[in-house]
């Protein structure tokens, strides 16, 4: 990327320069942040995630890898009809907390 | 928040804006921001330098995330006070923060005034807790 626009969650590309904007793909489909420890979506683990996917999707050229997108796709897939992520409330939260309170 | 004592806190949070919100509302309630951490390894190494009472934590953070801040925390002192505030809101993930010692576990997606409540709360039972283990094990 050659200029400091701040582009939104989600982009691969910066919606000013065209520059390939550096992120992390989650299993799930997200595009997290560089930065971002957890997926924004589903809270797996990004560094877990990037150590077992060392490929690139989009070269520096802005091609598509279009036989890493389709494996990508395919388990992105698989990922979601396999994983149940349970979402909790802050009222679900209040409920664990009590029944884990910690003691001294 | 107790007024004999001022709770000492610590705020880890990348994000500057939510920083500045949290450092409001602990000043509103009568505690010391001690220090601010921009990341993960800040917030560890201002931890050990200032020992502060209550630490609100967030967990996606740079270089170290807030499971594993918090988990070095308590290694250091078991009886830290620790207060996640974070918006992820994975069951997983929650439980992990609890089973690893922390106090609290705030979701982004609350008010201003609940969150000043909540800390509020958690501020005085903790307090409360310290109070009544002081009155079981006299030291």
């Amino acid at each position: 990327m050659t200029c400091d626009h701040g582009n939104p969650a989600g982009y691969a590309f910066c919606g000013t320069c065209g520059g390939a904007l550096a992120h992390v793909r989650c299993r799930c489909g997200f595009v997290a942040a560089s930065g971002d420890v957890f997926c924004g979506r589903c809270g797996t683990s990004l560094t877990k995630a990037a150590a077992a996917d060392g490929q690139v999707i989009v070269a520096a050229d802005h091609r598509f890898n279009l036989v890493r997108l389709a494996k990508q796709a395919a388990q992105e897939k698989h990922f979601l009809e396999s994983t149940h992520k349970v979402r909790v409330t802050q009222d679900d939260i209040r409920k664990l907390l009590t029944k884990r309170k910690r003691k001294f | 928040m107790d007024q004999k004592r001022k709770a000492r806190v610590l705020i880890a949070e990348d994000e500057t804006h939510i920083r500045s919100l949290i450092a409001l509302i602990i000043t509103s309630l009568g505690a010391e921001v001690v220090a601010e951490a921009a990341d993960g390894e800040q917030a560890l190494s201002l931890y050990k330098l200032h020992r502060p009472d209550m630490v609100i934590l967030d967990i996606n953070m740079p270089k170290l995330d807030g499971i594993a801040v918090l988990k070095q925390i308590m290694a250091i002192n078991p009886r830290a006070l620790v207060v996640m505030l974070t918006s992820l809101n994975a069951l997983d993930v929650v439980k992990e923060c609890i089973d690893n010692g922390a106090w609290n576990y705030i979701l982004k997606n609350t008010t201003a005034e609940e969150l000043h409540m909540a800390i509020s709360a958690t501020w005085s039972e903790y307090m409360a807790e310290i109070k009544a283990a002081r009155e079981v094990a006299p030291s």
